[in-house]
């Protein structure tokens, strides 16, 4: 069981994963804006963070590069999970850190393939 | 041409007949001796007489042949080898005159042309007829010489071309006095450059004059000087030739004056006899004496028949008497005859010319004249023989033509060369004719006569006149031209010609201007003039104008003028020289154009093309704003697609599991998502339809407290969802007639903007008011994010999103505002927003009671302008303010059934 932290700021998507996740046994925490996402990874930093970007105050790639600037967190594998679906934006949102990147709309069923892999390699 | 000399008995002929007629009765009365000397020394003073009429004859001979070429040369002051080569081919010298040994022409030339006029001869016109290997010789170094440059025949004459008859002093005494008498003269005996034999000779010389210069005095004749022709005769041929024509022997030729033998003959009379048999004679200003051999049978026969002679006196005396006669007559016919000839030739040569030639007599009479003057008066030359000459010239004219005439026959010299006038000349038809009239008057046996040279100069005259009437259209031209400033200048810019255009331009007089000859740097710029003399590197000044001129002959320029009154006027200065007979520059000619309209006009073009380059910023802007919008929509689609999709998918799972959380949730969760995409679907729908023109009102009694109340409820859940207030003031408004369901979405719109807008536990007033002007009034508050005062005047415009709703990741596509806007507009209504960021935010939706406009909504184009005209309405939104309560009661219009508020603690228990 790993503890995967949510931000998005749609309430109906946190939902949606957080559904997904605690089904599979995760303990999932869920923050609507970047401001509140870094608070809580630098709180009880997760296993894992699942990033929207579009988000109020600061954006999923802003708190992506900040975790990734925080020691204790600059391990912690990051999946950006955005409607931004052009090439570009994969792009950038790779450079930012990120480890995965997953456009919507998204199975959950994917989702949660690729977030146990992750979690997977990060255990060994 | 020339009336034929009447053969005349001279006096001295006649005096000499009674004379032998008085000795031979003296001599048959006394001794026979003395009869008999006397007889042989009448016979002598006969042949003497007969010998000196013979050489005066061919002395008249040749002076009537050079006053020939004289006379052709006065015609043709240009006459050139060619053509003196045709006229002394009509002189026909070696059949009538073959002793003259050459013709030529020397001609006057001073020392500095002398290089020049070398050179002329050098390559004298018609190629064929340059003589590259003239020289003057010998090269005396004098200041003046007289040269040899046309001689005929030249075949053996070769060594007398270009010999300078000054060089040598007997020729140039003759040549001098010539000039100074214009008569004929003659040198004294000399040999010739070209002889080869062991010759003497004498060259007789016609002096040349310029053909209209006055020639009666002596300074005159000496001005007007051009050289001579002249004719050289060997000695021996002049006395053979004589001899020949007598049959008499001449003993011998001696000049008076300088005692110079020209010739001597035979061996000499012994007989001591009375010097009868010499005779003296003027020839060419010399005094020559003549002595002729005694006729050695005459001789013989007196002395040894004096008897029979003394029987037969009487008769013999008689027939002496006639034979003397005869033989007078017979010298006189040959000379006659001989000038006839001559005339013909002449005659010949004037028929052969253009030129009407006239002759007249004294009483101006017209006494022949040839075949140009029978072409130019009409008539032949028989027919007009005798007519006054006043008949072939105007009236006006006669009195001036008669007077140079009579002036002329005063002066008297046939070498007078005559005035050219002009004059009218009138034909048989009465056509006045302009001619040019060159007389001259000469002398024969018949009397004197006066020869018109008349040419006809119409076309001249044609051609002058073309000229004028070419300069005056320019001149009129230049007067017309009130649109371009001409103005002309000497080469050292000094003003000479400014048109009406150029006064026009400049405001000066243009009469004063030409009279005071001002630079032409006065019209100038001084500060533009030295701005650009310092580019150049020369002084300010005219040569700043014409700098390029010379080079390029013409320069335009950009230039400023100072007007008379000092104001100041663009223009396009074209420069060009004027250039006359010799590449002498004669001035510079300036046009100038005033280039202020197309200034102007070129600022108007800078100005069309700066719009044009702030159209296009606009549209890039606007093409940006669309790429945002691309991006939005698809993000604002994605997100409710991946809720409608996620749940589905949990939901299979759920089924499929048999277990998990209540679906009912999950199913309200893609109902809602499904909801979120049909609305912005249906914004675009709706968007688009307003841009197409496809969209119609559906027209009927509205009552606008039900449409706000819809409009709230339908906001309430979210508003309720963040602690939001709306909060309602209604006043009570008449129905209007318009389609309530776009009304309702209209202010839905701005309500939903306002809650998103506003900060979690805001609130939101929803106001009506019956407005002054038959306007109703809807406004919506909210006390959120605001929006920037630069990006009000764009907040109706499609796709357009406040950079504060980015920055908060406030979800929307732009299209909200810009669908009000249309709507309201489609009910002839307006709307409008007062923003205060951070603080306050109004937005005013005004529809007039009646909507009477087009039932169609036609935003294309509107909406972008709406904000420009709308004027913020804080006072609304103070008052609306001001009235907001909580506790308001409900609207107290019957009907309306809105809900007045809708509390933030209402709550469905359904947290974000």
């Amino acid at each position: 069981m790993s503890k995967i932290l949510v931000v998005d700021d749609d309430p109906d998507i946190c939902e949606l994963v957080s559904f997904k996740l605690t089904a599979l046994g995760h303990d999932v925490v869920v923050e609507h804006d970047g401001d509140g996402g870094l608070a809580a990874a630098k709180a009880d930093p997760p296993d894992l963070v699942l990033l929207d970007w579009m988000m109020p105050r600061l954006t999923g790639l802003e708190v992506c590069v900040a975790l990734r600037d925080d020691d204790s967190l600059a391990r912690v594998p990051i999946v950006l999970l955005t409607a931004k679906a052009q090439e570009a934006d994969v792009q950038r949102g790779f450079a930012a850190g990120a480890d995965d990147y997953i456009v919507k709309p998204f199975s959950p069923r994917e989702l949660a393939t690729r977030i146990e892999a992750m979690l997977d390699r990060a255990r060994r | 041409m020339a009336p034929r000399p009447e053969p005349t008995v001279r006096p001295a002929v006649i005096a000499a007949a009674f004379l032998v007629l008085i000795l031979f009765v003296l001599a048959a009365t006394s001794s026979t001796v003395r009869a008999n000397r006397r007889y042989v020394a009448v016979n002598n003073s006969i042949r003497t007489a007969e010998t000196v009429d013979a050489i005066e004859a061919r002395m008249m001979v040749y002076t009537q042949s050079l006053n020939g070429v004289s006379a052709a040369m006065a015609v043709d002051p240009d006459l050139d080898q060619l053509r003196f080569h045709q006229i002394v081919g009509h002189l026909a010298i070696n059949d009538r005159i073959p002793e003259v040994q050459v013709i030529g022409v020397a001609q006057r030339v001073e020392r500095a042309e002398l290089n020049d006029y070398t050179a002329g001869v050098k390559r004298a016109p018609g190629g064929a007829l340059g003589y590259p290997e003239f020289q003057v010789h010998p090269d005396t170094g004098a200041e003046e010489l007289m040269i040899i440059t046309m001689i005929e025949p030249q075949a053996g004459n070769e060594a007398a071309f270009g010999l300078d008859l000054l060089s040598e002093d007997s020729r140039a005494d003759t040549a001098a006095r010539a000039r100074d008498t214009g008569e004929p003269a003659l040198t004294a005996p000399l040999t010739l450059v070209q002889e080869t034999e062991d010759q003497r000779a004498v060259v007789i010389m016609v002096p040349l004059y310029e053909a209209n210069a006055a020639a009666s005095t002596l300074g005159q004749r000496r001005a007007a000087f051009l050289g001579v022709v002249y004719a050289a005769v060997r000695i021996d041929d002049l006395v053979g030739r004589v001899a020949a024509d007598t049959g008499i022997p001449v003993e011998q030729l001696v000049d008076l004056r300088t005692g110079d033998s020209l010739y001597r003959g035979g061996e000499g009379s012994t007989e001591p006899l009375p010097p009868t048999n010499v005779g003296q004679l003027n020839v060419g200003g010399r005094l020559w004496s003549v002595t002729v051999a005694t006729d050695p049978y005459v001789l013989s026969w007196a002395q040894r028949l004096l008897p029979v002679l003394t029987m037969v006196g009487g008769a013999f005396i008689g027939v002496l008497f006639v034979g003397l006669i005869v033989s007078m007559a017979t010298a006189r016919s040959r000379a006659h005859a001989l000038a006839i000839e001559m005339t013909d030739e002449l005659e010949a040569l004037a028929q052969a010319t253009n030129e009407a030639i006239v002759t007249l007599d004294l009483s101006n009479r017209i006494v022949g004249w040839n075949q140009g003057a029978a072409h130019l008066f009409g008539g032949e030359s028989g027919e007009r023989t005798g007519a006054p000459a006043a008949e072939i010239f105007a009236a006006a004219d006669w009195p001036g033509l008669t007077s140079e005439l009579a002036a002329m026959a005063r002066a008297g010299s046939r070498r007078t060369p005559g005035l050219i006038l002009e004059l009218t000349a009138v034909n048989q038809k009465g056509d006045h004719i302009p001619v040019e009239v060159a007389s001259s008057i000469w002398s024969a046996r018949g009397g004197r006569f006066i020869t018109l040279f008349v040419r006809d100069v119409t076309d001249r005259h044609e051609a002058e006149r073309r000229i004028r009437e070419t300069t005056e259209t320019l001149v009129a031209v230049l007067r017309a031209t009130t649109t371009i400033a001409v103005i002309a200048t000497d080469p050292d810019g000094r003003v000479g010609v400014f048109n009406a255009g150029a006064e026009q331009m400049l405001g000066y007089d243009g009469h004063e201007v030409t009279r005071d000859r001002p630079d032409l740097t006065r019209f100038y710029d001084a500060a533009e003039l030295a701005a650009r003399a310092d580019q150049l590197g020369l002084e300010p000044g005219f040569e700043v104008l014409v700098d390029g001129v010379a080079e390029t002959e013409t320069t335009t320029r950009r230039w400023t003028y100072i007007r008379a009154d000092g104001s100041t006027l663009p223009v396009e200065v074209a420069m060009a020289a004027m250039r006359g007979e010799g590449d002498t520059m004669m001035g510079y000619v300036t046009v100038a154009t005033d280039v202020t309209e197309r200034m102007a006009t070129a600022a108007a073009q800078e100005d069309a093309l700066a719009r044009e380059r702030e159209m296009v910023v606009k549209l890039t802007e606007l093409d940006q704003v669309k790429n945002d919008f691309v991006s939005a929509i698809s993000h604002d689609l994605r997100t409710p697609l991946t809720s409608i999709v996620g749940y589905a998918e949990i939901l299979g799972d759920v089924i499929a599991d048999g277990h998990g959380r209540p679906m009912s949730e999950h199913v309200e969760m893609i109902e809602r998502n499904a909801q979120r995409l049909l609305s912005l679907v249906e914004d675009l729908l709706t968007l688009s339809r307003i841009e197409s023109g496809g969209f119609r009102l559906q027209r009927g009694p509205c009552r606008i407290d039900e449409i706000v109340g819809s409009a709230v409820d339908a906001v309430t859940p979210i508003a309720e969802a963040r602690g939001i207030e709306v909060v309602l003031d209604l006043d009570p408004v008449p129905l209007i007639a318009g389609d309530a369901r776009e009304l309702e979405r209209a202010v839905l719109n701005l309500l939903s903007n306002a809650v998103k807008f506003s900060h979690d536990g805001g609130a939101v007033e929803v106001a009506t008011r019956n407005g002054a002007d038959g306007l109703i009034e809807i406004t919506v508050t909210d006390h959120g994010l605001g929006i920037p005062e630069d990006e009000q005047h764009q907040l109706f415009s499609r796709f357009f999103r406040s950079r504060l709703a980015e920055q908060n990741a406030i979800q929307g596509t732009g299209l909200g505002l810009a669908i009000v806007a249309g709507i309201v507009q489609g009910h002839g209504g307006m709307v409008g927003v007062a923003s205060v960021p951070g603080e306050v935010t109004t937005m005013t939706i005004r529809i007039p009671l009646d909507t009477g406009g087009p039932g169609r909504l036609d935003g294309d184009g509107d909406d972008r302008e709406v904000p420009a005209e709308l004027s913020p309405i804080p006072s609304s939104s103070g008052e609306a303010g001001g009235r907001r309560s909580t506790d308001r009661p409900r609207p107290r219009l019957a009907g309306c059934s809105a809900p007045a508020s809708v509390g933030a603690s209402t709550s469905n228990g359904e947290g974000p």
